[in-house]
């Protein structure tokens, strides 16, 4: 066995951003981000939008490792369920990272003048919507992305001399 | 690995792996400095204030779109040091390929040969066969006057032939983008071996 591949189609990935759109205009969040456990940048709205697409993808990495270490903790502690959520209180903004299903981690960063019980019940029912889709992404067998074929590799092969 | 078909976009996850101070950081810090700015990320480095990784070095490269598909690559290094087992295996989730980055000097051969074991022991762990997954070796620190030779190197490490060893003075940047590249189109052709 490889690593898992995680393979979302168009219409998924639709239905996500819709719910992390949603999650960002009931919180008034600065911005939303999903991420899988591996730091797999998956989707995200907000202020988001206006960063450089590669340090979203950095922010995906950290919040990843960053939910990752709190579960080990919480194995290594006893506590049988896992560490659901983190919140780092800033001066002028929060940012509240949730597990959704083991599997992917939700982060959301709001203005302190927000009420934190909002964000939680809007963050618990986006978790939820959320691991709907995104289960049924996993179940979904999609042919290759067209384009992946033999070639392909030769083709990177060779631009990968041209800019490495 | 994730597969983008909005933005068609090819996610590719690469772990360098091996014993503490072996040059896993070194490789990461040269690929950032002498690649073009719109191919790369920041280089974010978790590391102690004497410079040791503590959780990870994570580097993103990305090339143009070939035959539609934007290929990227996530890179990551391990800490090396003993105690910080639980945060290597963290860091080997969702691998597609692993550069295992040897220290050839001749007093660092056990460490070696421990933290390749401990790594498969990891994958496995992780669901992930250790057999099948991308594998390339780097010997590094060729330069130093105590660096074993490439055979003894191989046969201490079981190496079979199938596995491609590069050897690299990472400081210097030699080998540095060849195990880039050799690890690369290994993944990416056991991508489309098992798509
Ligand atoms: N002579 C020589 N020194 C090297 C080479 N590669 C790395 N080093 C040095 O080895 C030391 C450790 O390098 P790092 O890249 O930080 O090692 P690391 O594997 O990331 O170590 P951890 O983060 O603790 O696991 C540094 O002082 C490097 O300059 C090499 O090829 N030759
Ligand atoms: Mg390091």
């Amino acid at each position: 066995m490889l690593s898992p591949r995680l393979d979302i189609t168009v219409e998924q990935l639709a239905g996500v951003e819709k719910c992390l759109d949603n999650l960002q205009q009931e919180t008034e969040a600065r911005w939303v981000l999903l991420t899988d456990v591996t730091g797999q940048f998956i989707g995200g709205c907000g202020l988001l939008c206006s960063m450089n697409s590669l340090n979203v993808e950095a922010l995906s990495a950290l919040a990843a490792g960053n939910l990752a270490t709190t579960r080990e903790m919480a194995r290594l502690t006893g506590e049988e369920a896992r560490f659901k959520l983190l919140l780092y209180e800033g001066d002028c903004q929060s940012v509240y990272l949730s597990d959704v299903g083991g599997e992917f981690v939700l982060v959301i960063a709001f203005d302190n003048s927000v009420s934190i019980s909002a964000v939680r019940l809007y963050t618990k029912q986006t978790v939820d919507r959320l691991q709907e889709i995104l289960h049924r992404a996993r179940a979904t067998v999609s042919p290759p992305p067209v384009g992946l074929d033999e070639d392909f590799g030769q083709l990177l092969a060779s631009e990968m001399e041209f800019s490495f | 690995m994730f597969i983008n078909r909005r933005l068609r976009e090819l996610n590719l996850k690469i772990v360098y792996y091996g014993p503490a101070l072996s040059g896993k950081t070194t490789n990461l810090v040269y690929i950032y400095n002498h690649t073009r700015p719109e191919l790369r990320g920041d280089l974010i480095s978790l590391k102690t204030r004497e410079d040791r990784t503590i959780f990870f070095d994570y580097l993103q490269l990305e090339l143009g779109q070939i035959k539609g598909l934007k290929p990227k690559f996530n890179l990551y290094t391990v800490p090396g040091q003993v105690y910080y087992a639980a945060s290597r295996k963290l860091v080997l989730q969702g691998a597609d390929g692993v550069v295992f980055v040897a220290d050839s000097q001749t007093y660092r051969m056990v460490d070696n040969v421990t933290s390749l074991q401990d790594m498969r022991g990891y994958l496995r762990e992780l669901g992930i066969d250790p057999w099948s997954v991308p594998l390339v070796v780097q010997f590094n620190k060729r330069d130093l006057p105590d660096a074993a030779g490439v055979s003894t190197l191989r046969s201490l490490l079981r190496l079979n032939r199938s596995i491609p060893c590069l050897e690299s003075v990472a400081t210097e940047g030699a080998g540095v983008f060849d195990t880039l590249k050799t690890i690369i189109n290994l993944v990416v052709s056991s991508v489309q071996k098992n798509i």
